[in-house]
């Protein structure tokens, strides 16, 4: 079921979950700026992406203003993003999940008119469904606020559809998205995202060789400056590296892991047998090496 | 000095400055005196106040000289205020040493409040720094630090007297104070900036293996510490160090701690930020005598990370060659496939300079090598070779580009390249190297003479550069004697070789061993003997040392000494896997030329059992050995359950050899064993027998069982390529069973069956997995010959001539050598290579197991090459040879006599050319119809040419009978 709020569509189950001062603030009017400096403030009869159709004047006049002709739009509920924010802080993603989802809906026809940063303020909406593995969900987000972001903006989202495209096990899509995501920028980035999703991919195809190819890639680009994931490129590293016979490759890798201080993911992937082998025998000890 | 201090002390003074305000305000004294000891004090503030310290300074010595013998002027109450002032005011104009005797005279007074001592002994400290009297300095702050030890200004002091310590070159000391300090429970930011000043005063000092030790023992909280820069540029240096100590594992431990600068440079900002707002919230806590020696710290640390920042931004990017650095230690380091990610991105980023990626490039191309990835190496070093044509390591890439030729066994593409550098770059550095090398490529291609001249033309350098090549040279130059096994020559230089080498000289362990090796070739085995009991004896140790317990063993069976030779078989070391693999079966020899059937049965018992090997080779030839001795012993119910146990266990298995063996065996007990039909399932005949394992095995998936027992009994040998006998067993292999799941003699055979049939790519399939497979294996040749033949079929000329020439090579001796050779024969002409060509068909000449069609055929070639040269006088001898002594082979008889017919003509002998004409016509090896025809049409034709006198026929009747035929 779907409701109707301020002039958006907003699904019935995030309506009936969100505070009441939000549902009731989302229906206050709205606030349009046209170009040619006129301002419009009114309840909101139709939003598509070439105009809003506006009722002021307790509904007795509709002004019909083209997209063209709008400079941006005002809507109820800012400070719920912030407080929103605020919750996520605090750890409470429950409940500004709640906030952010029914904002979103309320906010989607709108997106065309949003300025950068009311657009990116959902960005966490995406990340907090991945957590919850509705991924699905977060990819579908994702999508929609995609195209209204500059290029330089979308990196956080991008790398949020990645990672939805990954755990749905759509191969393909996540392969093209990693490579685009991967050439996007240098070798030296925060986050391994990338490159680890390629090569579990590969893991999981048994293409050993690309699996190791792509994991060690930000493991040797990277510095001990913290990057994102880069234990899950270890721990791919090294099963890739057991399957290619080349043990004394995995027990480098594992040493310069342990290291490092990175915690083998546990949850993503098991820590093969063969490294329990390894025992505690310390890379860094090259007789004619270690200082 | 100024702007440091001046800060800080601002809020420190307002508390002063109010109170001697204050004390102005209240001051008794009266009239014009009173008056102007107060004015000179307010304008004394007044300037300090307005950092005009210099007038202040004055202002405070004026008031000084003016009152200070007024008692109002000398009492303590206004001297505790003052006098910090004042010092301050000289210490900021530039007087520390008026300084430092103010805050001393100022601590002696008993009223001053502790707080405002506090700040006094260690502004003293800081004038006694600024004043040069170090020693001084060190003590006022360690004296801060023991007198107010819950100041949070006393860490500071500890690390301020550590660092003068080594301001003032005591190294040792401040390096122990700041190993104290970071071990102290003061708070982390100042503990990891104790830890940066003493790995930098170390390696300042080049005191490398201290403050490595210091880097790699240090928890750096990389996510919270300020100083990133700092401890990047150190760990730069350190890496850089090792690096060139050629300890690239280290080098990358302290890599790793350097981030790339466009990174350092985001991040150092964060840090700043992150530290100023830190530092905003935390001075509202502080005391203000506190906060004035903390906002001293916060000026230093924040004008240390903001002097990074403006060198990291103004400098040139340290990435790229700090990079490529990287990439050459973990090349060092043994791990390319990380080299190769550096280097593969460096070459291929076009923002890098060209000196950059051009290196990287090369460095590309011996990582790929280093991984034994030839193909890729060969395309990365072409691509090199394109883009930076101009590049001094031209000369340098085409040698890794032979190396990697070498290594795919392309030895004609090695050579050539070889012998393109040293035209090219004949004074170059490497040409020597090149040459020898050029050396050991001609010894692979058993072009030993020419191998003997390039060593020579590196012996014959010797006085002209005194190089470390020239005895390696002489000694392979005595090495390509022996392999064409000219063994007295190779001994005569051996011998000379070894006369002129000073003591312990590298090479003369191996030029004993060789000498041995050589005398065992003669059979000379006495000599031999005395030679490797002298290599043992004088070398024990050296690498060679199971090599030379293999030779002697040899040398002793040749002797006969068969025990004493299965003795020093013995004694080969397990862990030299291929010689102890040999020395089993070299023993197990010994013991069936003794015929000590036990004993051999218990030998290879024990390589069986043994549980210490890496790998255990030809257990299917030891459990063969092991059932034909106790079938020697006539212990045949032994020996068929051996037989069949083993087939049982290998005959499935692809890798598995001397199966065929087996089958041989089981196969001649049964047949004089009829008895054994009970342990074959009641199966008498042994073929049945192989018609029911064969069934079974096809029924249990058993599919290299399968193809083995079809191959055994189809037996075949596709010479047409049209049928297989028996019961098209080839076709059914190629229905059932998966290539996978084919051993090297299948392989083989399937690939020579379909090429036969004119199915390439089928044929293609199975040879190239056989090569791939099975490298090592003997039935290689199958696929070596075949695939040189597919190539040969399309006109790829240059890979056929690969894969013949590596038959030929490697594998001489194989039944495929003699065809090989024709077709490398006829490969090499197609290539205009036509000496090349004529050397080939000569050799197959000489070659006893050649005899028939293919020496008939080699004189073929022979002709044919005389015919392109345009020789026809050279060419008719070949073809008049074939047609007189291989008539058996009708087609090759035709096609002689009809060339050699052209060739007589081509020189003007008609007569010659009608009479071969007619022999051809009167051919009595053939029948085919056409042939006479055709002859009777040239002897006709010629007729009409030939002069009046001219030897011919009767005019030939339509049906062409003649009294002559």
């Amino acid at each position: 079921m779907i409701a109707l709020l301020g002039g958006a569509h907003v699904p019935a189950a995030a309506v009936g979950a969100a505070p009441n001062a939000l549902v009731d603030t989302l229906a206050e009017p709205i606030t349009v700026w046209l170009t040619d400096g006129r301002v419009f403030t009114g309840t909101p009869r139709s939003v598509t992406d070439r105009s809003i159709i506006l009722a002021v004047e307790a509904g007795r006049v509709e002004y019909t203003l083209g997209a063209g002709e709008i400079l941006r739009v005002e809507l109820p509920g800012a400070r719920h993003i912030d407080l929103a924010r605020d919750l996520m802080g605090e750890g409470r993603r429950a409940e500004a999940l709640v906030i952010l989802e029914t904002l979103y809906y309320h906010r989607l026809p709108y997106l065309p008119y949003l300025r950068e940063k009311e657009v990116l303020a959902f960005a966490a909406l995406v990340d907090g469904r991945l957590q919850q593995g509705r991924s699905v969900e977060a990819v579908a987000v994702a999508k929609h606020l995609l195209p209204h972001l500059p290029e330089q903006s979308r990196d956080p989202l991008e790398a949020a559809l990645l990672l939805g495209y990954f755990r749905l096990g759509w191969d393909e899509a996540a392969r093209t998205q990693a490579e685009a995501w991967i050439r996007s920028a240098g070798p030296y980035r925060r986050s391994a995202l990338g490159w680890w999703i390629i090569a579990a991919t590969a893991l999981q195809n048994q293409d050993y060789e690309t699996a190791l190819d792509h994991a060690l890639h930000p493991i040797v680009f990277s510095s001990q400056l913290p990057v994102d994931d880069l234990e899950l490129c270890y721990a791919i590293a090294v099963h890739a590296a057991l399957a290619l016979n080349d043990s004394n490759h995995a027990r480098l890798l594992f040493g310069e892991m342990r290291d490092r201080r990175l915690k083998w993911p546990s949850a993503e992937f098991p820590l093969p047998d063969a490294v329990h082998a390894f025992g505690d025998q310390d890379n860094r000890k090259d007789t004619k090496d270690h200082p | 000095m100024r702007a440091q201090f001046r800060h800080r002390w601002r809020s420190s003074f307002f508390g002063l400055l109010l109170a001697l305000f204050t004390l102005l305000g209240s001051t008794s004294l009266a009239g014009q005196v009173g008056q102007t000891m107060r004015g000179l004090m307010q304008q004394a503030v007044e300037a300090f106040q307005a950092d005009r310290y210099e007038e202040a300074a004055r202002l405070f010595h004026q008031l000084e000289a003016t009152f200070g013998r007024e008692p109002e002027f000398r009492a303590p109450r206004t001297q505790r205020m003052l006098l910090p002032l004042n010092g301050y005011a000289h210490l900021l104009s530039g007087d520390p040493q008026r300084a430092v005797a103010l805050f001393r005279e100022a601590l002696q007074i008993v009223e001053m409040s502790s707080a405002d001592r506090v700040f006094v002994r260690y502004a003293l400290a800081q004038a006694l720094e600024a004043a040069g009297e170090y020693d001084a300095a060190i003590d006022a702050f360690g004296r801060f630090a023991e007198q107010h030890p819950a100041e949070p200004g006393a860490a500071l002091a500890l690390l301020r007297q550590a660092e003068l310590r080594l301001e003032t070159g005591d190294l040792e000391s401040g390096v122990s104070l700041l190993n104290a300090f970071y071990a102290g429970g003061h708070p982390p930011s100042l503990r990891t900036q104790a830890r940066l000043r003493a790995i930098r005063a170390l390696t300042d000092a080049k005191e490398w293996e201290s403050s490595a030790a210091l880097l790699f023992g240090t928890d750096w909280s990389l996510r919270t510490m300020p100083e990133l820069g700092v401890l990047a540029f150190a760990a730069l240096r350190i890496g850089d160090r090792f690096l060139a100590s050629e300890r690239p594992i280290a080098a990358l431990r302290a890599y790793r701690l350097v981030p790339p600068r466009n990174e350092l440079i985001e991040r150092q900002e964060e840090r700043l930020h992150a530290v100023r707002t830190h530092y905003a919230r935390y001075r509202a806590h502080l005391t203000p005598s506190s906060a004035s020696i903390w906002e001293n710290y916060f000026l230093r640390i924040t004008g240390r990370i903001e002097s990074t920042l403006e060198g990291l931004r103004g400098s040139e990017d340290y990435t790229p060659g700090f990079q490529l650095r990287r990439g050459h230690a973990f090349l060092l380091a043994g791990r390319p496939r990380e080299a190769i990610q550096i280097l593969r991105y460096l070459a291929g980023d076009t923002t890098l300079a060209e000196r950059d990626r051009r290196e990287a490039h090369y460095r590309w191309i011996v990582a790929a090598i280093s991984m034994e990835r030839w193909d890729d190496a060969l395309a990365i070093g072409r691509a090199y070779l394109r883009e930076y044509s101009d590049s001094e390591r031209v000369p340098q890439t085409l040698f890794l580009l032979a190396r990697t030729y070498r290594e795919q066994r392309d030895l004609e593409s090695a050579a050539a390249i070889l012998r393109e550098l040293l035209e090219e770059y004949p004074d170059h550095g490497q040409a020597e190297r090149w040459l020898f090398t050029l050396g050991f490529v001609a010894l692979e291609q058993e072009a030993q003479a020419d191998a003997r001249r390039h060593f020579a033309r590196i012996a014959a350098d010797r006085n002209a550069n005194g190089s470390n090549l020239v005895d390696p040279a002489r000694f392979w130059h005595a090495m390509a004697w022996f392999l064409e096994q000219s063994y007295d020559r190779a001994l005569q230089e051996f011998h000379a070789l070894r006369g002129t080498l000073p003591a312990q000289h590298r090479l003369e362990p191996e030029i004993h061993y060789r000498v041995a090796a050589t005398r065992y070739a003669m059979r000379d085995y006495d000599e031999a003997l005395r030679e490797i009991d002298g290599f043992l004896q004088r070398f024990p140790g050296h690498a060679r040392e199971p090599e030379g317990r293999v030779l002697r063993g040899d040398i002793l069976m040749g002797q006969g000494r068969h025990i004493e030779a299965a003795s020093d078989f013995r004694r080969v070391p397990p862990e030299h896997s291929a010689l102890f693999v040999y020395a089993i079966f070299q023993s197990g020899k010994i013991y069936r030329a003794l015929e000590e059937y036990d004993l051999m049965v218990h030998h290879f018992q024990s390589y069986l059992e043994r549980d210490d090997l890496l790998k255990r080779p030809r257990v299917s030839e030891a459990l063969y050995w092991i059932g034909w001795a106790r079938q020697q012993q006539g212990r045949v119910s032994e020996a068929v359950p051996l037989f069949l146990s083993a087939l049982d266990r290998y005959g499935n298995d692809p890798a598995a050899t001397e199966i065929d063996a087996i089958l041989d065996a089981l196969e001649y007990q049964v047949q004089r064993n009829p008895e054994l039909g009970a342990t074959l399932g009641g199966i008498t005949e042994f073929e049945s027998w192989l018609e029911t394992a064969r069934a079974d095995a096809l029924r249990n998936s058993q599919f290299t069982w399968f193809a083995r027992l079809s191959l055994r009994l189809g037996k075949t040998q596709p010479r047409d390529g049209t049928h297989d006998e028996g019961k098209g067993y080839l076709r059914e292999i190629a229905d059932l069973v998966p290539v996978d799941r084919l051993d090297a003699f299948a392989l083989g055979r399937m690939g020579a069956f379909f090429y036969l049939r004119g199915e390439a790519a089928e044929a293609e399939r199975y040879l190239h997995r056989l090569l791939e497979s099975f490298p090592d294996s003997p039935d290689r040749a199958h696929a070596l010959h075949y695939l040189g033949r597919l190539a040969e079929d399309r006109g790829e000329w240059q890979s056929a001539r690969h894969l013949f020439h590596r038959i030929i090579s490697e594998l001489p001796m194989h039944p495929l050598g003699p065809e090989s050779m024709l077709a490398h024969g006829r490969v090499l002409t197609a290539l205009g290579a036509y000496d090349a060509a004529r050397e080939q068909f000569e050799a197959l000449l000489r070659l006893r197991q050649a005899r028939g069609r293919p020496q008939a055929e080699a004189l073929q070639g022979l002709a044919r090459i005389a015919e392109a040269r345009e020789e026809p006088k050279r060419a008719i001898p070949y073809y008049q040879r074939i047609y007189n002594m291989y008539r058996a082979f009708p087609d090759l008889t035709a096609d002689a006599y009809r060339r050699s017919a052209a060739m007589f003509e081509a020189t003007g002998d008609l007569q010659a050319a009608y009479n071969t004409w007619r022999e051809l016509r009167f051919m009595n090896e053939t029948d085919d119809p056409s042939l006479h025809e055709e002859a009777k049409r040239e002897m006709r034709r010629l007729e009409v040419l030939l002069p009046r006198d001219a030897t011919v026929d009767s005019p030939i009747s339509s049906d062409g009978d003649n009294e002559h035929g």
